[in-house]
C-alpha cells in the first residue's frame, strides 16, 4: 500500500462515536456526589518535605522576618529536622495504598470467603497506586487507589487460582528451617511462637491477566512464609523449602503487616 | 460554556478565558468540575475507545481519567492551554500504562468499583455499544495494525487521524516539540504502511 493511500484510508475511515449514558451518569455520581467527592472536600492535599521547605522559605523571605532570619535559623533547623523525622515516620504511599485496600468494605465483600486479605503487589505512580490482593484462596482483585484521598477508585476482579495449603510435612519443614535461622531463633528463644505458615506464589511479577483470568500464577510448593509472633509484633520469614534456607526476614510493626514486603523486599515500599 | 465540539485550538480568546475561569472554579467546586465533565466526557471516552477498540476498557480508562483529573485539579496550573489537552494527556498515559502493564495484551475488565452502581444497570448499553463498534470493520482492522506499533506512534496517529488534532494541539497534549511530533508522525505512518503490507 502506498503511503498516500494509507493516509487517505486513515483520514476517511468511518470512526466510532459512541456513548454509554449509564456509565456517564454513574461516574458523575461517584465523582460529584459520592464518598470520593466528600473525601476530596475533606482535604486531599499531601504534605511533602518540599512543600514544608517552600513554606518556610517563603516565611523567611517575608520582609518583616528578614532581619530575624539569622537568629531564627536555629529554630528553623530544629523544626526542619523534626518535620523530616515526622515525614519519614509516616507510612509510605505503598503502605497507605495497601492499608486502604485491606480496609475497603467493597474489596472485602468482593473477595468472598474469610481469612486475611493478602497484598501481593503495589505499584505507585502519580499519586495513584495499583494494588493486587486476594485471600489465601480464590479470586484476586486489582484495585486503583487514590493515595491523596485514601480511596479505592476502581477495581477489577479476576478469577484466581486455588492455592493449596502446605502439606503437614512441608509446614513442619518450613518451621524447622525458619527456626534454624539465627535471627528467627533469637525471636523464638525469647518466647516467640509460630503463628501461621503460608504457601506463596512463585512469581507474582510474572503474572499476566488475559480475559479476566490470572495466568502464570502458580503456587510455589518450594516456598513458604513462616510467621512468628512476640510481644504483639510479627516476624515473617520467607523460606525456600528446596534450598533449605531462609531467603528474607521482615519485622513489620504490629498490625501493619504486609506480605508483599517479603516478596519484593523493603526497597519497594 | 462555549461549544467544545470544535477543535480546541479554535477556541477564541474569550472562550479560553471562560474555560480558565471554569477550571478555577472547579478547583474548589465539584459542581464546576461537573460542567467540565459534561463537556469532555464523550470526547475522552471516544478517544479511549479509538485507542483500545474495546468498550469496557475504554469505560474504565475514562473513569480513571476523570477520577485522576478530579483528584489532581487543585494542583492544576493554567498555562493558556485548553483543559482538554490535560485530559487527553491523562487518558493517553492511562492507555499506554495499561498496555505496558499487561504486556500489550488486552484485558477484559470484569467490574469497576468506580461505577459503584452495578454495571448490570447499563450492561445492555455496553452490549449495544460493542455491537455498534463491531460494525466499524475498517476501523477495527486499522486499529489492529496500529496497536502493533510502539505506543508513541499509536498516540500520534490516533490524535492526528482519529481525533483530527492539529500539530499545535498535539504539542500541547503530548508536551513535545512540533518537529518531534512531525517526525513521529512521519515514522509512525511509515511503520504502519510496512505493517499493512
Amino acid at each position: 500500500m502506498k503511503k498516500e493511500a494509507l493516509i487517505r484510508m486513515l483520514e476517511s475511515t468511518d470512526l466510532p462515536d459512541l456513548m454509554v449514558a449509564g456509565h456517564k451518569s454513574s461516574l458523575r455520581k461517584v465523582l460529584l456526589q459520592g464518598a470520593y467527592a466528600q473525601a476530596l472536600a475533606a482535604g486531599g492535599s499531601r504534605v511533602s518535605p518540599g512543600n514544608i521547605f517552600k513554606g518556610w522559605l517563603n516565611w523567611l523571605r517575608a520582609p518583616a522576618w528578614r532581619m530575624a532570619a539569622a537568629s531564627g535559623l536555629a529554630v528553623f533547623v530544629v523544626a526542619a529536622v523534626l518535620s523530616l523525622a515526622f515525614y519519614l515516620a509516616a507510612p509510605s504511599p505503598s503502605v497507605v495504598a495497601a492499608d486502604v485496600v485491606k480496609r475497603d468494605p467493597g474489596i472485602q465483600q468482593r473477595l468472598n470467603g474469610t481469612g486475611e486479605i493478602i497484598i501481593m503487589r503495589v505499584d505507585v505512580r502519580d499519586g495513584m497506586a495499583s494494588v493486587i490482593c486476594g485471600r489465601c484462596m480464590g479470586d484476586l482483585i486489582e484495585a486503583d487507589v487514590d493515595i491523596n484521598v485514601k480511596t479505592v477508585v476502581s477495581a477489577r476482579r479476576y478469577e484466581g487460582l486455588f492455592i493449596p495449603e502446605l502439606a503437614q510435612d512441608e509446614r513442619e519443614r518450613a518451621i524447622k528451617i525458619a527456626a534454624a535461622d539465627e535471627r528467627m531463633k533469637s525471636v523464638m528463644d525469647r518466647g516467640g511462637s509460630v503463628d501461621r505458615v503460608f504457601p506463596i506464589f512463585s512469581s507474582v511479577s510474572n503474572m499476566s491477566v488475559i480475559g479476566g483470568s490470572i495466568l502464570k500464577v502458580a503456587p510455589a510448593a518450594a516456598q513458604a512464609i513462616v510467621s512468628v509472633q512476640l510481644d504483639g509484633k510479627t516476624w515473617l520469614a520467607l523460606v525456600d523449602l528446596d534450598q533449605g534456607r531462609v531467603e528474607r526476614i521482615t519485622e513489620p510493626e504490629a498490625g501493619n503487616m504486609y506480605y508483599y514486603e517479603i516478596f519484593f523486599g523493603p526497597q519497594n515500599l | 460554556m462555549p461549544d467544545r465540539m470544535t477543535s480546541e485550538s479554535s477556541l477564541s480568546p474569550d472562550q479560553l478565558q471562560a474555560e480558565k475561569e471554569l477550571v478555577k472554579r472547579a478547583q474548589h467546586s465539584p459542581e464546576a468540575f461537573g460542567e467540565l465533565y459534561e463537556v469532555y466526557y464523550r470526547r475522552i471516552f471516544n478517544y479511549a475507545l479509538k485507542r483500545t477498540a474495546n468498550v469496557q476498557l475504554a469505560l474504565d480508562i475514562t473513569s480513571v481519567t476523570f477520577l485522576k483529573a478530579f483528584s489532581q485539579i487543585k494542583k492544576y496550573r493554567w498555562r493558556d492551554v485548553p483543559f482538554a489537552a490535560w485530559l487527553y494527556r491523562i487518558a493517553s498515559n492511562e492507555v499506554n500504562d495499561h498496555y505496558r502493564r499487561e504486556g500489550g495484551r488486552r484485558v477484559s475488565s470484569i467490574e469497576s468499583i468506580a461505577d459503584l452502581a452495578d454495571t448490570g444497570e447499563y450492561i445492555d448499553e455496553i452490549n449495544e455499544a460493542e455491537e455498534e463498534l463491531s460494525r466499524h470493520e475498517e476501523f477495527i482492522t486499522l486499529h489492529r495494525k496500529i496497536s502493533e506499533l510502539p505506543f508513541i506512534y499509536q498516540e500520534v496517529i490516533a490524535l492526528k487521524f482519529f481525533e483530527k488534532k492539529k500539530i499545535r494541539e498535539m504539542v500541547k497534549i503530548l508536551g513535545k516539540k512540533e518537529g518531534t511530533i512531525k517526525s513521529l508522525l512521519h515514522r509512525g505512518v511509515e511503520k504502519l504502511r510496512e505493517q499493512m503490507k
